[in-house]
């Protein structure tokens, strides 16, 4: 029987280490996640299921070294010119599994991107860091805390307003930032997460690049407090709460890149998360191809089968083909992450603006396609035992982060049309 | 912040908004009051809510002629007061308004009927609570089944038959699907294939007969308060007396439709209202502009409020077709059938992307679940999908309109 793997992919981008990997992270999806996922919403606040399956993927298979030097315990990949694509592949496959623990995952690898990723490799940082993540065989997850309570999507609008609105500040007090704050939200907080990634600025009300800092602070540094996990619509795997920070002291080397080139190599971040996001989407598509396959090869109208069934046929035909618009795109994004020399550099606003418009558009079209999708299941589609309700609720909480789709739509706006107000 | 705008209130009556608006303070008191507090609890909240709602407003003995214990309101004359009843029930939770709309509609299906009599003791029961589940046609999964398909492009076969044995009917179905409800239903409406006419029937069958089987939960998007399962009967033995219908029930699904739509637009008002006192407090962009001040977020507020008001008019002219079977025919006709279920499918999506929408201007407030939205969307949706594919009911209006369905 066809399957997911004949859903078009460019196989021109694709590295034989892609399938490897991708083989490695699907047997772990099918033995380890699939069979549990269904008590996953059960699991949102305590994480009994989900901490093996993560311990498992990041720490025995070793997927949380991937961005570190060789050097240092890592698999290199932060230096290799296949990550986009490399990461495409693998926030797939997982996601095909649950997006919740996609995220949890992609979003260890955010922070880390702004030490491990050339041109900007702190080889000081790493060896600090690396230890936790390359020298364990537990999951060790990372936080970006950036969203505010005041602010919402603020802090990633950096074109318009470049961390003015960031209250979080870091003071320096000899070799030692200071970092008083409050975040909320931030994926693998809610007492997940071992490290934190704080964008802060070091002038309050400044709209300079130079005073936003991204910071590295170990969750366990006196001043750090997680709040407990927040209950949501979908996506247990992924704990967000509320993170607060009282006179953390860390040394200054930990701030990501320095005056600057924080603020310029976040904007790489944005744009990996997008990457990211879109991968996501493509593997809930594509098990929602699987699950729809075997429903409509079992279930009957009219005496016939729903696949042979001429105007659910059609529907049938309408899903895919969003799923191949939406895995070549993603793709074809991920590779333009890695050809900077054809596509320039993957913090650019061009890439950032090109990473916001796939990314909304494929969560638009995804969630209209599962809505169609439960519609062809009928009460079949709102039952859990089905997963594709599910994949629905985690689809939206896809859509609305990073900014939602408004944020994504100014930026699209603001460089294809130049504005210059928004 | 006034979030809806006017339409024509034509042949509403000032005793069905006086209704309706005990009923909307009733879901203020206690449901929007304390879900924010016990969410989708279904002992503490839920359950609770649905014996006030039944049993103190009277909804349960609204259709049933006083003479049985009811109000004496027939269902003609209560579509509007009951549709704008259960668009209130709905900003509470749909759910419950659910629970209820399955009893109503499975009382507007029969009364009148030759039968009703007899049968309303099992749904209007005195000093309790009596949900309905109904069990009705549904997609087939695995080796065709003793129902069978109709032969017809959009047929789904029964779950059920029911054997004439004498004077009474002998019900078998395995794993069959409620509606909803199975969980805390006393009384099953199952809608059968009657042997050996082989045409259908609707029958009654209390819950707790001999070889009714509850079996594995059906754990759903939303409706917490409908909890469900699977249901086996096995040789059980109907008096003949609650063979409620003869047919296909259409009757039932026309007023579930009605009812169903009223809830949906209940919960998009429930969505307006959660966005508007969200939206007060909020500021964008960092320049201390409020959040509705600014223009795509307007824009789309404004799209949500027209939306609702769609959905509004289009749930009360269903009442009032509903209301007038003189002019358009009776609930179980085809055409009054299909253009209910119609609208119903076609409110209940509009309800749900106008929540989806909310739920993007309000990010990640619009999925957290202490805001109440997210149950919202989850509700709709599954409202949704239980009234079924709207491409297979649409072969069923090509059929009716142009004389034939396709395959």
């Amino acid at each position: 029987m066809r399957g997911i793997d004949q859903i078009t992919r460019p196989l021109e981008y694709l590295s034989p280490m892609d399938d490897l990997l991708g083989g490695i992270v699907r047997r772990w999806a099918d033995e380890r996640v699939i069979p549990n996922r269904r008590s996953f919403d059960e699991d949102w606040r305590e994480h009994r299921l989900i901490e093996p399956a993560l311990d498992r993927l990041l720490g025995e298979l070793g997927l949380q070294r991937v961005l570190f030097p060789e050097e240092l315990g890592g698999w290199g990949l932060g230096h290799s010119d296949h990550l986009g694509v490399a990461s495409m592949r693998l926030m797939e496959e997982i996601a095909r599994a649950d997006s919740g623990i996609a995220v949890a995952v992609g979003v260890t690898f955010w922070p880390l991107l702004l030490i491990c990723r050339e041109p900007h490799v702190s080889w000081r940082l790493c060896r600090e860091i690396a230890p936790m993540f390359c020298g364990t065989t537990k999951a060790c997850l990372a936080a970006n805390a950036m969203t505010e309570p005041q602010g919402g999507a603020d802090i990633e609008n950096l074109d318009l307003l470049r961390g003015s609105t960031i209250t979080t500040t870091a003071a320096k007090d000899g070799d030692e930032w200071v970092i008083n704050g409050h975040k909320l939200w931030p994926t693998n907080t809610g007492g997940a997460a071992g490290l934190l990634a704080v964008v802060c600025t070091t002038r309050t009300g400044s709209s300079d690049p130079e005073d936003l800092a991204v910071i590295f602070v170990p969750a366990d540094r006196p001043g750090v407090t997680q709040g407990a996990p927040y209950q949501k619509a979908g996506m247990a795997a992924d704990k967000n709460g509320d993170v607060w920070l009282e006179d953390v002291r860390v040394p200054l080397w930990y701030r990501a890149c320095g005056p600057g080139d924080d603020f310029r190599y976040f904007k790489e971040v944005i744009a990996f998360g997008n990457m990211g996001s879109i991968a996501m989407v493509s593997g809930v598509m594509l098990n929602a191809y699987e699950v729809l396959q075997r429903f409509a090869n079992q279930a009957r109208v009219g005496g016939r089968t729903l696949k042979e069934h001429d105007a659910t046929a059609g529907v049938l035909a309408d899903i895919v083909a969003d799923l191949e618009v939406i895995r070549i795109s993603g793709y074809q994004y991920a590779r333009m992450l890695d050809r900077r020399d054809l596509y320039g550099p993957p913090w650019s606003d061009e890439i950032v603006a090109k990473g916001r418009a796939l990314k909304y558009s494929a969560c638009d079209r995804a969630l209209r396609s599962l809505g169609r999708a439960l519609d062809v299941m009928e009460s079949f589609g709102v039952d859990r035992e089905w997963d594709l309700e599910k994949h629905w609720r985690d689809l939206k909480i896809i859509q609305l982060w990073m900014g939602g789709k408004q944020l994504c739509q100014m930026e699209t706006a603001r460089w294809y049309f130049e504005c210059e107000s928004l | 912040m006034d979030l809806q705008l006017p339409i024509s209130g034509a042949g509403i009556e000032d005793e069905q908004r006086a209704f309706a608006d005990a009923v909307r303070g009733w879901a203020d008191r206690e449901l929007i009051a304390r879900r924010g507090t016990l969410r989708e609890d279904y002992d503490a909240l839920l359950r609770p809510a649905l014996r006030g709602l039944l049993l103190e407003l009277g909804l349960q003995a609204h259709l049933w002629p006083e003479a049985q214990g009811g109000d004496g309101q027939r269902p003609e004359e209560a579509a509007m007061t009951l549709a704008l009843a259960l668009e209130q029930v709905g900003r509470g939770d749909v759910g419950v308004g659910f629970v209820a709309a399955c009893q109503l509609a499975t009382a507007a299906a029969i009364r009148g009927g030759e039968r009703s009599a007899a049968l309303a003791p099992l749904l209007c029961p005195s000093g309790g609570e009596a949900i309905v589940a109904p069990v009705l046609p549904t997609l087939e999964l695995g080796p065709p089944g003793p129902t069978g398909g109709q032969g017809r492009p959009w047929g789904r076969p029964a779950q059920a038959t029911a054997r004439a044995d004498g004077e009474r009917w002998i019900v078998d179905g395995e794993d069959t699907r409620p509606l909803g409800c199975g969980q805390d239903a006393a009384l099953l409406a199952v809608l059968c294939r009657l042997e050996p006419a082989g045409s259908a029937g609707l029958l009654l069958v209390p819950a707790d007969a001999a070889g009714v089987r509850r079996g594995a939960p059906i754990r759903q998007t939303g409706l917490a308060a409908a909890r469900n399962c699977l249901v086996t009967f096995r040789g059980v033995v109907v008096p003949g007396a609650q063979l409620a219908l003869e047919g296909e029930a259409r009757g039932l699904r026309t007023w579930l439709a009605l009812f169903l739509a009223a809830l949906s637009s209940g919960a998009l008002l429930s969505g307006l209202e959660i966005l508007g006192d969200w939206a007060e407090s909020r500021v964008i962009k960092g320049r201390g502009q409020r959040f509705v001040d600014n223009s795509l977020v307007a824009e789309l507020m404004a799209a949500l409020i027209q939306r609702s008001t769609l959905v509004r008019l289009v749930v009360r002219d269903l009442a009032r077709v509903l209301g007038q079977p003189g002019e358009h025919g009776a609930a179980d006709t085809a055409p009054v059938s299909l253009a209910a279920l119609g609208a119903a499918q076609q409110v209940a999506r509009w309800a749900g992307e106008g929540l989806s929408r909310a739920m993007e201007l309000m990010g990640s407030a619009g999925y957290a679940t202490e805001w109440n939205l997210e149950r919202h969307w989850r509700d709709t949706r599954t409202l949704r999908s239980l009234l079924g594919s709207p491409t297979l009911d649409r072969l069923e209006l090509a059929a009716c309109c142009f004389g034939h369905g396709g395959h």
